[in-house]
């Protein structure tokens, strides 16, 4: 009983902030000290939705996220192949290598890669924003990835192998299939870091490429609540859409993988 | 390893590996005064006797220190908390748990935004306050947000981290409670024997590994501290983002040189906690003494 | 016809795993790989089939061998969780893009002579071990395999399943002639299977031969040693002839050892009561199922022996013939 309601305390503070947030959205006078908006309205969608960035802003998010999880899981599951069955390194050494971007701050990476962007003509654009992004979710990715491979364990591509299957036919009939519930949890994953990132986006694009947390963070840093709050929903659609059409996309199999 | 080892690997180590020795390489050039953009070429080490030598750099280093072991340590212990809840309740309350789950999802700067309209002196608990006539001025409201104790900011880490460290520890709490505890009671264990035999060491190279994380993150974050930070106070990621942000290239040297400070924080941290971590009961380095 | 592997070693780093194997394995034939855990083993079985590059030495596929006609079954099975028993069967032969009516045909005849009816739409969680089994083989034999390599196919069956499965696995070999390279850490399933036993031990081939020679004369101590239920007594050869304990026999002396060794006895070896021989006093006996078990004296040294023909008494002082060559080895 005591848990219990620990657990509902929790998810009232869970919730609190959210419903908050949700208000801002529909309210068009919300003074002090009232607890709930005086006037409910669509101003301030309307509002958003007149903006010029606005668009450019959802569009271009969707697709970076979305490009970022491409070229993200193209890297990452070749390399968690190898990785998982690897002699050659420790397996130490190998966790520090994926996980040095978590330790590695943030803004230090990106001041400094942006020099070299700058010199590669990167900067401003796309392809320079998704291959920052790609460096951050990465070790995301990976970390779900390999755990996919050493669960599923190498046995089935080696019978499938023997059993006379070429690679590709490994990966689509085999692989593909049977590491699905793994992979969509990563692209996910992917999908929605990749949508959250500011430092790398603000550095990398140069102010040309506006995305959603680009819009969002002034907003939020000037106070105002409303706009920051509809943006803030709409960031939330979008990665639900995102992550939702991951999920399709990826498919998968559901019958028991063995343990 | 083979050839179509290094093709798989390639990409992987390319964008992992290079950019970090790169970002190092351009970091510790430009930190020692080679930058020729602005006509500087000669090695120096007078950026970082001004980062290292000067109070306002000492004072943004110290807070950020605090900042960060403040949160990650709340975080870690609140999180396992619920962690030991959640094991005890997930099962009948499904829904529940799912839900808590929800703030690992979500960015950074919404979390921010959220705070700012619960916590600020105009926020939701300031008005709820006041209806309930413990307040009778808006301005009677403690500062909770840019404010120098960094509340705010504390509590965007824990309203994120607290589940996602619940979540981590949790995989491991399941194992824990259907085998090795039942063996140890089985045994003629005391609770307290079994906590520090077999629950601590299980738990705590995920209970370090999560430390590391968190705490390099929080120490280096950007986004939270700009939004809830006091101006009087400033975040070691706040200060470099500033200088940064600049025209004046100029103060880029001192720039890199912060980062590269912060740097070797965050990874003095992480050994340290390796290696005490290997050393604890359940760590690789660990000798039983008795 | 059939496979020679020839001087094939292979390491991970500074770690030998396999030093200069040598065999060969003729169409029809079952060769076992004999020895314990984790001594490459299976290494071996992944080489010929191709699933690990080969670092030194040759794999020579004869006649109608070749590496596609070599399908590998690997311990555990790995039976495709997300298809259908059906579906299993057929994946070989829908990679090669057989069309689907014989695939319907091959597979349904699989199902069968492998006692799978009504099972092809099951997926493999719901269905027993030797099931699962049988679906591995199932899926490896509607190939037409020249040569199967089983790993330690039926480790995880229970004893009384195993031993349906070994007479399945030789009528099936009966019916379609292929050649078999088993690897197992099982005795018994070794000496019940094979036609030829290869013993590996520490990465290198100790000794190759039927089972009955391994048996009754293994070449080293470390193959007795791991074939087990193995008496050594120790004494000195001179030629043939070996001292012991005041007493002198004729045994074999294959590798001209000479000085202190070791004469290997099997448990098992048929023994009998006669005038002349190794002198023995019997210690005790005691009845065991296989027959009965008798605790020997033989000077300071001690023998156990399960295949005596006679009547014994404990107490008594015996004279023992034995039915095979004894072989000695070194120390």
């Amino acid at each position: 009983m005591k848990r219990t309601s620990t657990l509902l305390l929790a998810c009232f503070l869970v919730a609190l902030p959210l419903v908050v947030l949700l208000l801002w959205t529909v309210a068009t006078q919300w003074l002090y000290p009232a607890l709930v908006p005086q006037q409910f309205g669509g101003k301030v969608l309307g509002q958003m939705l007149q903006e010029p960035n606005f668009w450019p802003a959802v569009l271009n998010s969707f697709v970076i996220a979305l490009a970022t999880t491409v070229v993200t899981l193209l890297i990452a599951m070749p390399a968690a192949k190898v990785l998982a069955t690897q002699h050659f390194m420790s397996q130490r050494l190998l966790t520090f290598m994926i996980y040095l971007p978590f330790i590695l701050p943030a803004i230090a990476i990106v001041t400094s890669t942006q020099m070299l962007f700058i010199q590669w003509h990167l900067t401003g654009t796309f392809t320079g924003i998704i291959l920052s992004h790609t460096y951050f979710t990465l070790p995301y990715a990976m970390q779900i990835i390999l755990e996919s491979y050493r669960k599923m364990g190498q046995g089935y591509a080696l019978t499938a192998k023997s059993l006379g299957a070429k690679p590709w036919q490994i990966l689509r009939t085999i692989t593909w299939p049977l590491m699905a519930p793994g992979i969509a949890t990563a692209a996910g994953l992917t999908f929605i870091v990749s949508l959250s990132q500011y430092l790398p986006t603000f550095f990398i694009g140069g102010g040309k490429i506006m995305t959603l947390p680009l819009i969002l963070l002034p907003y939020a840093n000037n106070g105002r609540f409303g706009l920051a709050s509809a943006y803030s929903v709409v960031f939330l659609l979008v990665t639900m859409i995102g992550v939702l059409l991951l999920k399709q996309l990826i498919g998968g199999w559901h019958h028991g993988l063995r343990n | 390893m083979t050839k179509k080892s290094l093709l798989f690997l390639g990409p992987f180590i390319l964008l992992n590996s290079a950019v970090i020795l790169a970002a190092l390489f351009k970091t510790i050039q430009v930190s020692l005064g080679y930058y020729p953009v602005i006509g500087l070429r000669h090695y120096t080490l007078a950026y970082f006797k001004t980062v290292l030598g000067d109070a306002a750099f000492q004072r943004t280093i110290g807070y950020s220190l605090y900042l960060a072991l403040v949160a990650t340590i709340l975080a870690l212990l609140l999180g396992l908390g619920m962690a030991f809840i959640l094991l005890k309740t997930s099962a009948n309350h499904p829904l529940l748990a799912n839900f808590f789950k929800i703030p690992i999802a979500l960015p950074h700067i919404i979390v921010a935004l959220m705070m700012l309209q619960v916590l600020s002196q105009s926020g939701l608990i300031s008005r709820l306050l006041y209806q309930v006539g413990l307040l009778q001025q808006i301005d009677q409201f403690p500062l909770l947000i840019h404010d120098k104790g960094g509340i705010g900011i504390i509590c965007v880490f824990l309203y994120k981290e607290i589940p996602y460290v619940a979540v981590s520890t949790l995989a491991i709490l399941k194992q824990l409670q259907l085998g090795y505890v039942q063996v140890a009671a089985n045994l003629g264990a005391t609770p307290r024997q079994i906590f520090g035999r077999v629950i601590l060491p299980m738990l705590q190279p995920i209970l370090a590994t999560l430390f590391i994380i968190l705490f390099c993150f929080t120490f280096t974050s950007f986004e939270v501290p700009l939004i809830l930070g006091s101006p009087a106070n400033e975040t070691i990621a706040v200060t470099a983002y500033n200088l940064l942000t600049q025209a004046d290239l100029t103060v880029r040297p001192t720039a890199f040189a912060l980062n590269f400070i912060m740097s070797l924080i965050c990874l003095a941290m992480t050994l340290l906690v390796l290696g005490i971590s290997a050393r604890l009961p359940g760590g690789r380095r660990h000798r039983e003494k008795d | 016809m059939g496979l020679e592997i020839s001087d094939v070693s292979l390491h991970y780093g500074r770690k030998q795993i396999l030093k200069h194997i040598n065999l060969q394995v003729a169409a029809g034939e079952i060769l076992t790989l004999f020895g314990p855990s984790g001594v490459g083993k299976t290494t071996i079985l992944k080489l010929i089939a191709g699933m690990q590059p080969l670092q030194s030495g040759a794999l020579d596929f004869r006649g109608d061998f070749s590496q596609e006609r070599t399908i590998l079954v690997l311990q555990d099975f790995w039976l495709f969780p997300h298809m259908t028993v059906f579906e299993n069967i057929a994946f070989g032969l829908k990679v090669r893009h057989v069309n689907t009516t014989q695939i319907a045909q091959q597979v349904q005849a699989m199902i069968t002579i492998l006692k799978l009816q009504g099972l092809a739409d099951h997926f493999p969680d719901q269905l027993s071990g030797g099931q699962q089994q049988r679906v591995a083989l199932a899926r490896a034999i509607v190939l037409k395999p020249k040569l199967l390599l089983l790993d330690e196919p039926f480790a995880s069956l229970d004893s009384s399943l195993r031993q349906k499965m070994h007479q399945l696995l030789l009528e099936l070999q009966q019916q379609y002639h292929f050649g078999v390279i088993l690897v197992t850490h099982d005795r018994d399933e070794a000496f019940e299977l094979s036609d030829r036993l290869a013993v590996l031990i520490d990465g290198e081939i100790q000794q190759i031969g039927t089972p009955q020679t391994i048996y009754e004369q293994p070449q080293t101590r470390q193959v007795a040693a791991f074939i087990g239920g193995m008496n050594f007594l120790a004494g000195i050869i001179q030629g043939q002839q070996f001292q012991f304990e005041s007493q002198e026999i004729t045994v074999v002396n294959p590798n001209q050892l000479t000085g202190p060794v070791q004469l290997v006895i099997p448990y098992e070896v048929a023994a009998s009561l006669s005038h002349s021989g190794i002198q023995a006093e019997i210690v005790s006996l005691q009845w065991q199922p296989s027959g009965v078990l008798a605790h020997l004296r033989v000077g300071q040294q001690t023998l156990v022996l399960t295949n005596i023909q006679g009547e014994l008494h404990p107490g008594e002082v015996v004279y023992l013939q034995f039915g095979a060559n004894l072989q000695v080895v070194a120390n």
